[in-house]
């Protein structure tokens, strides 16, 4: 019997896909459906805006406790991170950072590094995308050439804090042909560490130099931005310490970008001390750069939660529970408190040792300094006004048991830490009520303030007689209704600046600039409350062993 | 004249089922039956009139003699071993038949990639399992019915959560960044979702163990495959029904031994440290559980006619977990139809499954809090009205368990579809012994998680003491559609009367589609509409809720081929080839090549021993593939990056998520098999054994990249080598047979499985890398896991504890063998390996007894050699946790001991275990002749029974995976590079007894 051919495709289909005749049967082009590439974006002129904010996404971490408050806080006298009983031991991780014993290992250098060049990588893309633009004619060369300037300045920017905290590390300034393994300027192993050094100061400098005439001079327009009074600072910053960095002092040319930026009128000193970190600090006249967080819109502030007490919650009727870490130093908290170390009018202030008062903490006189208001010091009440109780509470150094209080004074740095021993870190202010670890004040990273007390230094540096100097410090010092200082020293002007800028990140700046200056002390690694004295080498952090590993043709720093 | 075909369509099918069965006027024919080669008579042979279901079969002498309705009509005579043969009548009353040996068909079929086999001819590793050996009992899902059953696969059911899916792995771990999981193949839909089949729809499962068997599946196969079959309906006047139903009670097995009340204070009466003393004894174990239950119903019909078969199922289940508010409710339906057309010659298949189930998931957390909230808090307390009266205090990570689950929700709904047509048509009057066939199936799996937190829960609607949080509101649907086409031609023929032949070329085309959306807000004015209606989340109106969607899309397509050549019975040789391209690799790595070759000798047909009715010697070698875990690895993505401040205020910024790697390439994975099976004793001894040895390079792994140059510090790579080798062993053994009138009768089996360690031959660097941390308070450092090139994977890590000191304090012993104490331990130097959680040894023993009518079965499972690390006993068992948190007994033992929670050996322990996985009484209750019941069977049966295991956690099993089960986990996850640690966040494990019937109509 003749059967019927039927109708079935797939005998077709299969000849003929076996044969790959059909381009279909063998298609396997890969869609994006949810993301972006490179091919499909960069269309229009809001796209080139919306990318270039990627070139700012890397100061993020600031506002927390990552790699950056690690590093430049944690391993200074001014902060603290006890293990608080189990919390916090992790390992001994805080103990190693606050007693400069870290290994190469740790976390957190990778992390600094990851941030940081993350920045400089950002900027090196967009840079190539922007130039990519105006070849293929899609964008407008001049607001390209504008934001190509923003980025380079930018890039600067991060290679200023790779080079204080890293210091010979790889300059990478293009994206489309970057080497796989990029090398640093000195390569030969830990002897040419100096010259590596001296190279990247060298780019930093040239790079902002050379873009800063471009850059823009409209503040309020380029709040949180990149802007020709941010770049002077950088310069400042960067020849304020240069003779860290290349062994050459520039006190001169930090001047002429400090009084650039004084000249300019952009700037001047709240009335308040306090008003440049409220919630809603954006008014602040005396803010230059700022991160622009938003608990919202742009998180990671996290401060209130870092430093605060579990119970602190109530406090501030937060949703999330704060972590009970990072905290004051007794040393900062007293060279506030201190007549001596800072003159001014008498009152009573919160000591620093537990007692077993009522209040759980001995009320002293002291010197009443608007910028006490950077710690909170003693007995702690919930929003209704009632004592919170720590039913955690286990050491005998709490003396006054559950009813909480932060006491200046710190037992112990490892493993029988007290929870409620050290002052905690009240510079910003804490909006109540929030939901989520983060706060919509924004991050200063730079303050005209930071001008003054640095042109107060140049000039002392200079000629430690110079009576402008004494002047600019006493006019920081007035603002917070303290006396003013008759004549200057290292010790002062250090300690001013360690009232004035803690928690803005320059203390461990402070203190390696301020080595062996006036009295042969050499700061960063003199040894403080449970600290022993550390090596030089320490001024510098390793190359994280994850880089090391990846790339091959880095090479360590000396010492580690 | 031919009937026509019938249509396709359900309703038909019940059609199909009452058309009369007519008898006209009849016919007497009558013949005998023989061997076509030595002319011998065939008894037992069946004998069909062609359209009819009119038969009978041939005596002990090969003769017959059958009433047909017309004498042109046709005979179909088959028998097991000889080919089909067609008869026409011709008018003649007398016919004597020859029936031709097949070399091909015959014995035990085991279905393989695309088609069934011969399990004499099979040279790799193949085990299979028909319904009569599945497990029995409280069983809920397909995996559940092989565990402990096949050599080398360990089906992990984790806790006592009844919406926790098992964990398989087949010989061991093969992989770590890409899938691990064996390819599930239901009814050839490869890429299958097994929660759509009821085990109570399953008729057979197969599992192809080495890279031989599974080549044919190319890319998917390098984990192994497993292939379901489901019921079908069969040749039979009338319908035949099953109904099965069970009622299971279950009981909490193993939990946290935490102290009471009483306890306490006693400890702190003790050991001086203070706790907070708040007067009640609660046993928050209690207050969070309760005794689970499930139903199970399931109704089957089947039937067919000469030209049609069907079975339709329907499964319902309705499950309570031990934790209060959990289990799920689940409705599933399945048709199985099957039409032949043209002289039998096409064959059409329709299969529908579709299953809906609805979850309510529970806090796996509240486990944990339950075992460190402290015991002398009540439940309840006045001044907590913004935590819904529930009793909380401000300490670290720390949330009353009755609060979690009373003030929260979390439900979902899943819905399967799978649905698959398929052809089959036979070329022979064309081509002879040539046949191709085409199916398309279409899979769907839509998943809705609804989650609810209310403004007095305290762990995630934000709640304190002081006052109510905002509340929060989740939904999220996840949509994965997949498309497979494919099409074979298939050649079954004898070459010579010495060669058997089988070819199968085809061509497979898959498309998966993977969508999602998901929305999360809070602040709401009421809790009452919980999240059925976002626009009650004020968080919505100030910018705070979040919305988001994603879409990916994968193609995968193959082109392959097998031959299987059989000489004389005794010697097989089998080869395949699978060129398959996936859509997620690199622009010109697309495409890769995996193939298989194998040759097995029946030995026992060139020597004769005595003692073994049959002896079959394999050896194998192949390789398989995986393909990348998710779409876009190759590319440089970007999307947004947070928000950037332009002239006053926010836009959104682009960054990038990910590296291009253009040479992103398959992972490859070859191995080698060698086996042996033999039957002795008349057969009553049979068993099986294999080794192997698979090496599997280009592992597919997300590594770390120098960050200059790349944007991301991330991308995915081909990276390193990982090599496993193991033993199996299987022997089923029929002990006592009983006699024709039932008897006692007893069949054991047992099964091995040895596992050599997972070695990294070669990883991303050559250094050390640490992973995987115990978590918060106090605890992100140091690292568990250490990972080395050379070395298993695996590898606990930690100091070694030595003992207390005199203070109270922790010793170790460090590097140089002197005692230290923690502060004076150099981290990693001091360091050892401590253990390993991938196991060395798996046992599972079966017995099968029945007299009369009672049949009793029980299994017993075991596994060995692996460690766990005990991550609750690490932070809460010193006794000075007791100032915040409740603590194990065990912190008795440590009074003297006035130290924190420290890392060390003294964590890692032994987890082997032997567990009475399951028991069934069962009695099958006589019928009268004539009673329209044929059988009815009702029986007892207990699950996961006993454990016995030195283990002090809750749950010994191997932990494959290193990952978060709740919310308030802290430690950093080490993923499938770390296994063997038990993590405090784990679900109590359950015990049940059930209940059940087996009715067959």
């Amino acid at each position: 019997m003749f059967k019927k051919p039927y109708t079935l495709t797939s005998p077709l289909v299969l000849t003929l896909c076996a044969a790959a005749l059909v381009a279909a049967c063998t298609d396997l082009v890969e869609p994006v459906d949810s993301e972006v590439t490179a091919d499909n974006f960069f269309q229009t002129d809001q796209q080139f805006v919306s990318a270039l904010g990627d070139a700012y996404s890397a100061l993020t971490t600031l506002g927390g406790g990552g790699a950056p408050a690690q590093l430049n806080e944690a391993t200074t006298d001014e902060i603290i991170v006890p293990a608080r009983g189990q919390d916090w031991s992790e390992g001994g991780f805080w103990f190693r950072i606050n007693n400069h014993q870290w290994n190469i290992e740790e976390g957190t250098f990778n992390g600094f590094w990851q941030d940081y060049f993350s920045g400089v990588n950002n900027a090196n893309r967009l840079i190539f995308q922007f130039e990519s633009a105006v070849e293929a004619g899609s964008a407008d060369p001049d607001q390209a050439a504008t934001f190509i300037s923003e980025l380079q300045a930018m890039r600067a920017f991060y290679y200023f804090w790779l080079l204080d905290a890293f210091g010979n590390v790889p300059i990478v300034t293009s994206f489309a042909d970057a080497e796989a393994n990029p090398s640093q300027p000195c390569s030969a192993g830990p002897q040419c560490f100096d010259e590596g050094r001296r190279e990247v100061f060298q780019f930093v400098e040239q790079e902002l130099l050379n873009n800063i005439d471009n850059l823009d001079t409209n503040v309020q327009a380029t709040y949180g931005r990149m802007n020709k009074y941010v770049a002077h600072m950088t310069l400042a910053k960067l020849y304020l310490n240069a003779e860290v960095y290349t062994g050459t002092p520039r006190w001169d040319d930090a001047l002429t970008h400090l009084n650039e930026i004084i000249n300019s009128g952009q700037y001047s000193l709240a009335a308040n001390y306090h008003d440049n970190f409220a919630t809603q600090n954006e008014g602040s006249p005396e803010n230059m750069f700022i991160v622009p967080y938003d608990r919202v819109f742009l998180v990671g502030m996290q401060l209130a939660m870092m430093t605060l007490h579990y119970g602190s919650q109530n406090t501030y009727n937060f949703q999330n529970q704060p972590w009970n870490g990072w905290s004051a130093t007794q040393k900062i908290y007293e060279s506030v408190i201190d007549p001596e170390q800072n003159p001014g009018p008498q009152g009573e202030v919160w000591g620093t040792e537990p007692t077993a008062s009522d209040d759980g903490l001995e009320r002293i006189q002291g010197t009443l300094d608007d910028r006490l208001g950077n710690f909170i010091v003693g007995p702690q009440f919930t929003s209704g006004g009632a004592r919170i109780m720590d039913s955690g509470v286990f050491s005998d150094f709490d003396r006054n048991g559950p009813p909480l209080t932060f006491t200046p004074a710190l037992n112990d740095l490892e493993a029988v830490a007290c929870r409620q021993c050290a002052a905690r870190i009240g510079k910003y202010e804490f909006e109540p009520n929030i939901p989520g670890d983060n706060l919509s004040n924004d991050f200063v990273i730079y303050r005209y303030a930071d001008v003054l007390l640095m042109k107060a230094e140049a000039l002392w540096r200079q000629s430690p007689g110079d009576a402008e100097a004494l002047a600019l410090v006493n006019q920081i010092r007035t603002r917070s209704g303290v006396d003013p200082f008759g004549s200057l020293d290292a010790n002062r002007l250090l300690a001013e600046r360690g009232r004035e800028l803690f928690w803005e990140q320059v203390r461990r700046q402070d203190l390696i600039r301020f080595e062996g200056v006036e009295g042969g002390e050499t700061r960063f690694n003199d040894p403080w409350q449970f600290k022993p004295v550390s090596q030089a080498y320490r001024n510098v952090a390793p190359i994280p062993r994850d880089q090391l590993e990846v790339n091959t043709n880095l090479v360590q720093n000396p010492g580690y | 004249m031919k009937r026509k075909a019938t249509p396709l369509f359900f309703v038909a099918v019940l059609v199909v089922l009452f058309l009369p069965i007519s008898a006209f006027g009849q016919q007497e024919v009558s013949g005998t039956v023989q061997d076509s080669t030595d002319a011998q008579p065939l008894p037992g042979v069946n004998i069909i009139v062609k359209g009819t279901t009119q038969g009978t079969t041939t005596d002990v002498n090969g003769i017959f003699s059958l009433s047909v309705p017309s004498l042109s009509d046709t005979l179909v005579l088959s028998f097991v071993g000889y080919r089909t043969k067609e008869v026409p009548i011709d008018g003649q009353t007398q016919l004597d038949v020859d029936l031709a040996q097949q070399i091909f068909i015959g014995g035990e079929l085991v279905v393989v990639g695309y088609g069934t086999q011969e399990r004499r001819q099979i040279t790799g590793a193949v085990s299979s399992i028909d319904a009569a050996d599945f497990v029995t009992g409280n069983v809920n899902a397909p995996s559940e019915l092989i565990q402990g059953r096949v050599p080398g696969l360990q089906v992990t059911t984790r806790s006592g959560n009844p919406n926790d899916d098992a964990e398989i792995r087949l010989r061991g771990i093969s992989s770590f960044g890409a899938n691990q999981e064996p390819l599930v193949v239901v009814d050839g839909v490869g890429g299958a979702n097994m929660d759509n089949v009821d085990p109570n729809d399953i008729a057979s499962i197969d599992v192809l163990k080495d890279a031989s068997a599974s080549a044919i599946y190319g890319t998917r196969g390098s984990a192994g495959v497993i292939l379901i079959t489901t019921k079908s309906g069969e040749l039979q006047e009338g319908v035949s029904v099953d109904y099965n139903a069970y009622y299971t009670y279950e009981g909490i097995e193993n939990r946290l031994d935490v102290l009471t009340g009483d306890e306490y204070r006693e400890l702190s009466a003790l050991t001086d440290f203070n706790v907070a003393d708040h007067g009640a004894n609660t046993e928050w174990f209690k207050e969070i559980t309760q005794p689970g239950a499930n139903i199970v119903h399931s109704l089957a019909l089947s039937g067919g006619t000469e030209n049609s078969t069907f079975r339709v199922s329907g499964n319902f289940r309705d499950r309570n977990g031990i934790q209060k508010y959990t289990g799920f409710q689940e409705i599933g339906g399945r048709l199985n139809f099957t039409q032949w057309a043209l002289d039998r010659d096409l064959r059409f298949t329709v299969q529908l499954a579709a299953t809906n189930k609805d979850h309510n998931f529970g806090f796996t957390d509240a486990f944990k809090f339950a075992g460190i909230m402290n015991p002398t808090a009540p439940v309840q307390e006045d001044g907590f009205e913004n935590t819904g009266g529930y009793h909380e205090q401000d300490l670290f990570n720390y949330f009353n368990p009755v609060n979690i689950i009373e003030e929260g929700t979390r439900r979902g709904e899943t819905r399967y579809f799978n649905g698959l047509l398929r052809a089959d048509y036979e070329l022979s009057a064309l081509i002879p012994n040539l046949s191709i066939s085409a199916q398309f199936s279409l899979q769907s799996e839509d998943e809705v998680r609804r989650n609810f937190y209310s403004r007095q829960h305290r762990m995630l609607g934000g709640a304190t003491p002081s006052a109510r949080g905002s509340g929060l509101a989740e939904q999220f649907y996840v949509d994965r559609r997949t498309e497979l086409f494919e099409t074979t031609i298939h050649y079954l023929g004898d070459v010579s009367p010495d060669l058997g032949t089988e070819f199968i070329a085809g061509y497979s085309f898959s498309d998966v589609v993977d969508e999602g959306f998901n929305a999360s807000g809070g602040d709401f004015i009421t809790d009452n509409v919980r999240f059925n209606n976002f626009g009650f989340a004020q968080d919505f109106n100030q910018g705070e809720g979040t919305v988001g969607s994603f879409r990916s899309t994968n193609r995968l397509i193959g082109l392959f081929g097998r031959a299987n050549l059989n000489y004389r019975g005794t010697y097989f040789v089998n080869g395949s080839l699978r060129r398959e391209g996936s859509s997620r690799f690199g622009i010109d790595r697309k495409w890769g090549t995996f193939w298989s070759a194998g040759l097995g000798i029946e030995v026992t047909n060139l020597v004769d021993i005595s003692f073994l009715n049959s002896l079959r010697l394999r050896s194998s070698m192949g390789k398989t593939g995986q393909d990348a875990p998710e779409s876009g690895l190759s590319l440089q993505r970007f999307a947004p990056q947070g928000n950037f401040f332009v002239d006053g205020q926010f836009i959104q910024s682009f960054g990038p998520v990910s590296n291009a790697n253009p040479d992103l390439k398959w992972e490859e994975k070859t191995e080698i098999n060698i086996g042996l099976d033999f039957e002795a004793i008349q057969s009553r001894l049979v068993g099986r054994i294999d080794a192997y040895n698979s090496v599997t390079s280009d592992l597919l792994f997300e590594v770390g990249v120098p960050v200059p140059p790349n944007l991301f510090p991330t991308t995915w790579m081909n990276v390193g080598e990982l090599e496993t080798s193991g033993l199996e062993l299987s022997l089923d053994f029929l002990a006592l047979r009983g006699g024709p009138d039932g008897g006692f009768s007893w069949d054991t089996g047992v099964i091995m499985s040895l596992y050599s360690d997972t070695k990294l031959n070669e990883y991303v660097t050559e250094d050390v890398q640490y992973l995987a941390n115990p978590g918060s308070p106090g605890l992100n450092n140091p690292d568990l896991i250490r990972i080395k090139e050379g070395e298993p994977i695996g590898q606990l890590w930690g100091p070694e504890f030595s003992r207390f000191g005199e203070n109270g304090e922790w010793l170790f012993i460090n590097a140089d063998g002197d005692e230290v104490a923690y502060g004076d331990l150099n981290f990693p130097d001091d360091e050892k390996i401590l253990g390993n959680g991938l196991p060395d040894f798996q046992l599972g023993w079966t017995n099968s007894l029945n007299f009369n009518n009672f049949d009793f079965n029980v299994f017993v499972e075991g596994v060995f050699g692996h460690q766990l690390a005990n991550m609750f006993s690490l932070f809460y068992s010193v006794p000075k946790q007791i100032t915040s948190y409740n603590v194990l007994q065990e912190a008795f033992d440590l009074a003297d001991l006035t130290d924190d929670p420290r890392w060390s050996s003294r964590y890692v322990e032994n987890a082997d275990y032997l567990r009475i996985q399951n028991a069934t009484l069962g009695y099958t209750i006589p019928m009268r002749a004539g009673s329209p019941i044929n059988r009815m069977r009702v029986y007892v049966s207990g699950n996961n029974l006993y454990t016995f295991t030195g283990y002090s956690g809750v749950n010994p099993q191997v932990r494959y995976q290193d990952e978060n089960l709740g919310q308030s986990e802290t430690g950093t996850t080490g993923g499938s590079l770390a296994p063997g640690i038990e993590r405090r966040i784990e679900w109590y494990t359950a015990r049940s007894i059930s209940v059940g019937i087996n009715v067959n109509l």
